[in-house]
């Protein structure tokens, strides 16, 4: 018997120490009143990992415009989880009639445990309107060294 | 009683063997798969056609974001020279797998027009320029690739480099990968 509780303690305490070695969240310092006037836009979610709510979770969305008059938004991501995390991210414009512009390429962005990034993109036509964000995790593996990722792209 | 219990453990077990398996499961037979999307396979050890697409996105959207290009034609789209780009890395590639990527989206904002030879025809307003470098290192048996993206937009007429910009991209593993 505590030859059993020794061993399931150990083993408790390994699981632990490795878990948080892969655990290292960032401070960040800031202006206490930026300077900096947003133009927060209002924005529609569609939730459907909840995992990844959590490791790119959408703060505010705000638009300007570019110097040559291009529609441009900037979406900030907040990683509430404390390990760095990888999201995929692809923006997608669309114009006046809602139809979708050229498909864009998917970026990755690493977000440390706990910090915040801001991901943003400038449309390339002047006939771009609306925009839509498709984030996912990370679907990475390596064939022959265990299973893929089983979570869903996010849309 | 036993026997049932473990038929239904086996059940539910098959049942979410399958469902896992149905939810983002690698192709066992050859299929086509996005090519902006997030299931290419990625190699540390050289440049792949997303790693392309990256960098020229990110270049494309620096340079529109930095009011370089100004209007020298009133009513007119600014001619732009699309010059040679250095490839120095390991890897032998058609630059113009980086260039595209850049090309199409300038010519998307009806703003510039883009030249190719400036043998014939009027002379340009602006001239681009590049150079892609790399740097590979490795601790243990982790491979770290970083390839340097390096782009400069020069004003014809006074001949300033009025913007650059280095797009980098950074991979690292053990071996290659599918999906980003």
């Amino acid at each position: 018997m505590k030859i059993r509780t020794l061993l399931t303690s150990g083993a408790l305490a390994a699981a632990l120490v490795l878990g948080l070695a892969g655990c290292a969240s960032v401070n960040t310092v800031e202006p206490a009143n930026p300077q900096a006037k947003p133009d927060k836009v209002a924005d529609k979610r569609v939730i459907t990992d909840n995992t990844l709510n959590e490791i790119a979770y959408v703060v505010e969305v705000d638009r300007a415009l570019s110097p040559g008059g291009l529609p441009r938004v900037q979406v900030k991501l907040q990683n509430l989880k404390a390990a760095v995390k990888n999201v995929n991210y692809r923006f997608q414009w669309f114009d006046a009639q809602g139809f979708a512009l050229d498909d864009e390429a998917t970026q990755v962005i690493s977000i440390e445990g706990g910090d915040s990034r801001d991901v943003q993109d400038t449309a390339t036509s002047p006939k771009a309107v609306d925009w839509k964000l498709t984030l996912s995790e990370s679907v990475a593996y390596t064939p022959g060294f265990g299973p893929p990722s089983t979570r869903s792209p996010v849309r | 009683m036993n026997r049932l219990l473990l038929r239904l453990a086996s059940a539910t077990l098959l049942a979410s063997g399958l469902l896992l398996a149905g939810c983002g499961s690698p192709p066992n037979n050859s299929t086509y798969i996005d090519p902006n999307g997030q299931r290419m396979i990625v190699d540390v050890g050289r440049i792949d056609y997303q790693d392309f697409n990256m960098a020229a996105k990110s270049l494309v959207q620096s340079l529109l974001n930095s009011g370089a290009i100004k209007d020298k034609h009133p009513g007119q789209p600014n001619l732009v020279l699309i010059s040679n780009v250095i490839n120095d890395t390991d890897q032998q590639f058609d630059t113009d797998m980086l260039l595209s990527g850049v090309r199409i989206p300038l010519l998307q904002t009806e703003k510039i027009q883009i030249m190719t030879s400036a043998v014939a025809g009027p002379a340009p307003d602006y001239v681009i320029a590049g150079k892609i470098m790399m740097d590979k290192t490795a601790a243990a048996d982790i491979k770290q690739s970083a390839y340097f993206f390096d782009l400069a937009l020069t004003d014809a007429s006074t001949g300033l480099t009025i913007w650059e910009s280095k797009a980098p991209i950074v991979k690292q593993g053990k071996a290659s990968s599918v999906g980003l």
